[in-house]
């Protein structure tokens, strides 16, 4: 996934950038922030839910 | 020729799109404009426009007494002008052959567009006073057991429903200052759009020589761009869409129209991203 090649981009800069056990430390942290925001987003986002509560957002020709 | 003329609502703006129609009638035959889809106070015109009774239509404005002193429009809309007006254009037989209206119902908070031009006197009737009455206003229209309002408070300008068509060109008069891209890109370039924004109190504040200064800009407006539209003739379709091209660059502030298909749309691409990450199914 590409969100997973963008943290060890990170993770690779920040090593370069503050030495092997920081960058680690940052990448570690970025990692279980991106993942936490993901379950997060999967328990919280229903489109389908979503799209029901928007009135007026099928439109019909009869 | 397959000519499609959209009409927004605009209350007493309408009054522009009377004149800008009567300029349109000295280039297009009322018999070739064959799809229709008009909302509000667009709706009656379109009406009187199609059924070649553009003088009903003015009848309502002039005929209620507008005095110095300037009306709410909401004098217009429970007036029994309006109601004489739906009468006489219900008499009347449209020449397109498709003529669509939307209407809501807040109940079930929906929006749907239905084709009026083979209604019969008494369904047409319904249907024309449910195209302007508007939630607030006026009482809802009782038709086949649905409340029903102006579709115009959702969709002003519903060029929707004729994308369904494969039309030569469209004739779209509406009342923002936007120049829209409506729907996609190659039905926008179809599109002839005559827009009046003038003075936006004007919909809702009005007196007779308004009326009459909004009906003579509205000719006027409309004859300088079907002048410049069609200076080859209404049949030459590639002069028109190159005369459209034109136009829409001459007005450079270009605003994608929101409207419930592309909220749906810009929904189904998010939804795409989110699956691609598994975030949702």
């Amino acid at each position: 996934m590409k969100i997973t090649k963008r943290i060890k981009t990170i993770a690779v800069c920040a090593t370069l950038a503050c030495g092997a056990i920081a960058g680690a430390a940052i990448g570690i942290l970025v990692y279980q922030t991106v993942k936490a925001v993901e379950e997060k987003i999967k328990k919280t986002i229903n489109i389908k839910n979503i799209l029901s509560k928007i009135p007026f957002l099928k439109r019909k020709v009869k | 020729m397959n000519i499609g003329l959209v009409l927004s609502g605009g209350m007493s703006k309408g009054a522009y799109q009377l004149g800008a129609l009567r300029a349109i009638r000295e280039y297009i035959d009322p018999k070739d404009v064959r799809f229709i889809s008009a909302a509000s106070i667009g709706a009656l015109n379109a009406y009187a426009y199609s059924s070649d009774n553009l003088d009903v239509g003015s009848f309502m404005w002039h005929s209620i007494n507008l005095t110095h002193s300037r009306v709410l429009v909401t004098t217009i809309l429970r007036s029994e002008f309006l109601t004489e007006v739906i009468r006489r254009l219900s008499k009347k037989e449209v020449q397109c052959e498709k003529m669509y209206v939307p209407y809501i119902n807040l109940k079930t908070r929906s929006i749907f567009y239905t084709d009026i031009a083979e209604k019969e006197e008494e369904e047409l009737k319904e249907h024309l006073a449910a195209a302007v009455a508007m939630p607030g206003i006026n009482h809802p229209v009782l038709i086949n057991e649905l409340n029903l309002y102006d579709g115009a408070t959702v969709d002003n300008i519903p060029v929707y429903p004729l994308m369904q068509y494969n039309l030569d060109y469209i004739i779209c008069i509406h009342f923002d200052d936007y120049n829209y891209t409506f729907e996609s890109r190659y039905f926008d370039n179809k599109i002839v759009k005559i827009n009046f924004t003038g003075d936006s109190k004007h919909s809702i504040w009005f007196n007779r020589s308004d009326v009459k200064d909004m009906e003579i800009q509205g000719y006027k407006k409309a004859k300088a761009i079907m002048d410049f539209v069609f200076a080859d003739g209404p049949e030459n379709t590639e002069a028109i869409y190159s005369k459209i091209e034109a136009l829409n660059a001459m007005n450079s502030h270009k605003v994608r129209r929101t409207t419930a298909d592309i909220i749906n749309d810009n929904y189904d691409k998010l939804k795409k991203r989110l699956a691609k990450r598994q975030i949702v199914e």
